[in-house]
């Protein structure tokens, strides 16, 4: 390890994860790598290694001869001060080696509130934050991840973005860089080749002209660039690479344990939500698969928990008989199986009750609206009775502790959608009092209210979000009405929902207020501590962009929206259609009922959904 | 069931895994080896593991102490074998047997600590370093858990010597107190900073190279 980054890890926290080394690290002999790639993650290394996509893509990267993909991570500031501090510049954690020098910077993006860590890490590693402002093939600086379904706000920084899933797509370019290596191309020939990948966006070939409203004129594509860039799809997950043999931490993460992936996509079709959307057509992977994948993972890394990860769990066809299977072999071994984001139904009652022989989790219910028409009109396919029959079981079968999960400011909220959060906890503490068998514990209900934030490529993306000064109305209005002791309320800021939505719907005016705001602030701005209102205000006021553009406006069903030019394979008619039903409080059946032909099976080869 | 004390080297870039973090470390490796060793009681149990003496983070060591216990009838001598292709990089064992002492009975450390001089000019202080440790007392001010204290090193520190390793390094060997008090080895810088600013290095090394019980045999 370079002298100097030894002398300042003394000085800072939890210093273990900036060194690397740890077990199932890929170390590769520089003299037979010709690519070399560091896979950039913009938070902490805690957040980072308990992401399974990042994972996936080290695995993916590293098994391509004559590539080296690394890990880096957004360092914490007493460490990037320390840096900076330094004039060391960010490095990769197997190598220690500049980030600067690498042929490939791809970040990982899930949350938009990351961007200013894309800024952070680039300004880190001594890389100039501009596409425009490096001109030369190496590096090439790109982004993948959720947030790409709109990459505008970033795309001044990017070279190109990689829309969809990423183990094909990112293998591609960083085969057709060696090619553009060797070969001695220049950066702009290099992407609009790249423009030509499926998936590919490159932003600086597309010219966007500007209404003077404000609101986009068109989108005009340039060279080989395609008008539309349709997303990427792993087909079958059977067949595509899960690492199984996969680096453990030295140091505690967030989540410490083997993960597995049932099935992409969702079958559900809430409208607020962007995964469920952009995450289609649905496949699964598996029974047997999943079995084998999953005792492997843990024999590799020693892991003494599992958990099984995807949109909603319990819609997994082989649900039961896949925990049978893990759970035979990891019951005599002491492996514990946690089921997050499970249904509030019956069959996922029992479902509970099997796993907590081995270990008893916290209950979580999301109802997400009070309101019956609240839930109708998000799509929100669970009634009243479902969500009090499964709190009457859990009651029976001895929990006391019971969360629930709202969102605040969804379209048509009135005040009695609102006042009914607080009656239907109401009604789950009288479940508990009727049927609770173990009373003298007590019960806790917690409600959870987050701001709905409208997201690119769900039925709600035209939607305006609430005010600020609207939703601390709400919460204070939900508070009022909370009826019991018994019953506690907490609710997420608004302001971070607030610039979230200006990020999630914002376009490519957004870059110079991310300069300004990192200016101010730094990189971590997903942590409480270091969000700063009064920054991103200023910075909004310094040049001349109005926020609530973004966020508060309602936009037309003609109005070409900053993220046009992707498709997520969801057609935008559908999209507008389900809008038009929410208005009507009107819902669609699960894809497991019927299709709604919502055009996302076109993307696989066989044109269908494996609900 | 056999107890067994293995006897682990933590170098390199693993001296900056916590205490904390270093058990857990184990407990995953142990489990991939496949190695039975002895679980923890209650709901949620773990490999059972101990160590004697808690490393510093930041300090290396090539002898550190960790006891298990083997559930089936595997030998203590195999278990280095079995479980270095688990660990991470910079630990590994070196040795395991039942063990001799009781934990209580560890009570030495030799530990060295190596401080640089960016000017160069390591030799030139070489005899002010001897003449700080040979003082009759040497009182450091140390952190306890009631905040500080002073701590005589002086009747705590023996067998010092001073060795010039280059321009820029002197490394500084000593035989130290364990427990009652327990001297880490950045004590040791402590007394330079704290005695002879004058002579304080850029920056220290640490190093433990054995522990010893209380007469002076190592400790197994
Ligand atoms: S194509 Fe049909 S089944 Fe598939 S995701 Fe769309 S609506 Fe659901």
């Amino acid at each position: 390890m370079e002298q100097r980054i030894e002398r300042i890890l003394p000085k800072v926290q939890k210093p273990a994860r900036y060194t690397g080394g740890e077990y199932g690290e890929i170390m590769k002999n520089k003299d037979e790598v010709d690519v070399r790639f560091a896979l950039c993650f913009p938070d902490t290394y805690e957040i980072g290694m308990s992401n399974l996509g990042l994972r996936i893509l080290y695995g993916v990267l590293n098994k391509m001869d004559g590539v080296w993909c690394e890990r880096v991570f957004e360092p914490w500031r007493d460490m990037a001060e320390e840096m900076r501090k330094e004039g060391i510049p960010l490095y990769a954690l197997e190598s220690g080696d500049p980030v600067k020098d690498f042929d490939i910077i791809g970040f990982s993006v899930g949350y938009e509130m990351s961007y200013l860590g894309i800024l952070d890490m680039l300004d880190l590693a001594g890389i100039p934050l501009r596409s425009a402002d490096r001109k030369e093939l190496t590096p090439i600086v790109f982004a993948g991840g959720t947030c790409m379904y709109n990459p505008e706000p970033i795309a001044d920084f990017i070279d190109l973005a990689v829309i969809g899933e990423g183990e094909e797509a990112d293998a591609e370019i960083t085969e057709l860089y060696r090619k553009a290596k060797q070969e001695g191309w220049s950066k702009a020939q290099f992407l609009n080749e790249a423009a030509k990948i499926q998936g590919i966006y490159v932003p600086s070939l597309y010219d966007i002209e500007y209404n003077e409203d404000g609101t986009i004129k068109s989108i005009n594509p340039k060279g080989d660039a395609p008008a539309v860039v349709t997303k990427r799809i792993i087909e079958n997950l059977d067949e595509s690479y899960f690492p199984t043999d996969t680096i453990v931490p030295s140091t505690e993460i967030v989540h410490d344990r083997t993960v597995l992936e049932l099935f992409r996509g969702c079958v559900r079709g809430c409208r607020f939500c962007q995964a469920g959307y952009v995450y289609r057509p649905i496949r699964r992977k598996k029974c047997e698969t999943l079995v084998k994948q999953g005792i492997e993972a843990l024999k590799n890394s020693g892991y003494e928990e599992i958990s099984l990860s995807s949109l909603s769990t319990s819609d997994y066809k082989e649900l039961t008989g896949l925990c049978d299977g893990l759970l035979e072999w990891c019951e005599p071994r002491k492996v514990s199986l946690s089921l997050p984001s499970l249904r509030a139904d019956n069959f996922s009652m029992d479902l509970m009750k099997k796993v907590q022989k081995v270990r008893k989790s916290g209950l979580t219910f999301a109802p997400e609206a009070g309101s019956q028409r609240m839930r109708d009109v998000i799509n929100k396919n669970v009634t009243e009775e479902d969500i009090l029959n499964s709190c009457r079981t859990a009651f029976e079968g001895g929990w006391s502790s019971v969360k629930l999960y709202f969102m605040m400011g969804l379209p048509t909220e009135t005040d009695e959608d609102i006042i009914a959060i607080a009656d239907l906890a109401f009604k789950v503490l009288n479940t508990w009092k009727k049927y609770a068998t173990n009373k003298a514990r007590g019960v806790k209900i917690t409600v959870s209210t987050s701001c709905f934030v409208p997201k690119p490529m769900s039925p709600f993306q035209w939607e305006a979000q609430d005010s600020m000064e609207e939703f601390l109305r709400k919460q204070q209005l939900l508070k009022d009405n909370m009826r019991s002791k018994a019953i506690s309320y907490s609710w997420h800021d608004s302001t971070v929902s607030f610039i979230e939505a200006v990020l999630a719907l914002g376009d490519r005016r957004l870059a110079p207020v991310l300069e300004s705001v990192f200016k101010r602030t730094g990189g971590l701005a997903a942590w409480e501590e270091f969000f700063s209102e009064e920054a991103w205000n200023e910075s909004f006021a310094e040049n001349g962009v109005d926020p609530h553009f973004y966020a508060n406006r309602e936009k037309g069903k003609d109005e070409i929206l900053p993220w046009s030019m992707i498709s997520a394979g969801v057609k935008t008619e559908h999209l507008w259609e389900e809008r038009e039903r929410s208005r009507r409080a009107e819902i669609t059946p699960d894809c497991r009922n019927q299709c709604a032909n919502c055009g996302a099976r076109k993307l696989s080869k066989e044109g269908r959904c494996d609900e | 069931m056999s107890k067994c004390r293995i006897r682990f080297e933590k170098t390199g870039r693993a001296k900056y895994i916590s205490h904390l973090d270093l058990m857990r470390t184990f407990q995953h490796a142990f489990i991939r080896s496949g190695i039975k060793i002895k679980h923890t009681e209650g709901f949620n149990p773990h490999p059972y593991i101990s160590m004697a003496l808690p490393l510093q983070l930041g300090c290396e060591s090539v002898c550190e102490v960790l006891d298990i216990q083997i559930e089936d009838n595997m030998s203590p001598k195999s278990v280095p074998a079995k479980l270095n292709p688990w660990l991470p990089e910079g630990i590994r064992a070196i040795s395991a047997a039942l063990p001799i002492n009781k934990v209580g009975l560890l009570k030495y450390v030799r530990c060295s600590v190596t401080i640089v001089y960016d000017d160069a000019k390591a030799e030139e202080r070489k005899a002010a370093v001897e003449e700080l440790f040979a003082r009759e007392s040497l009182v450091i001010m140390k952190k306890t858990k009631r905040g500080f204290g002073e701590l005589d090193l002086a009747p705590n520190v023996s067998e010092v010597s001073v060795e010039t390793v280059s321009d820029t390094e002197l490394k500084i060997t000593a035989l130290v107190s364990a427990v009652e008090p327990t001297v880490n080895p950045s004590n040791l810088l402590d007394a330079i900073t704290q005695n002879a600013p004058e002579i304080a290095p850029d920056f220290a090394k640490y190093m433990r190279l054995e522990v010893y019980d209380s007469s002076m045999k190592p400790f197994m």
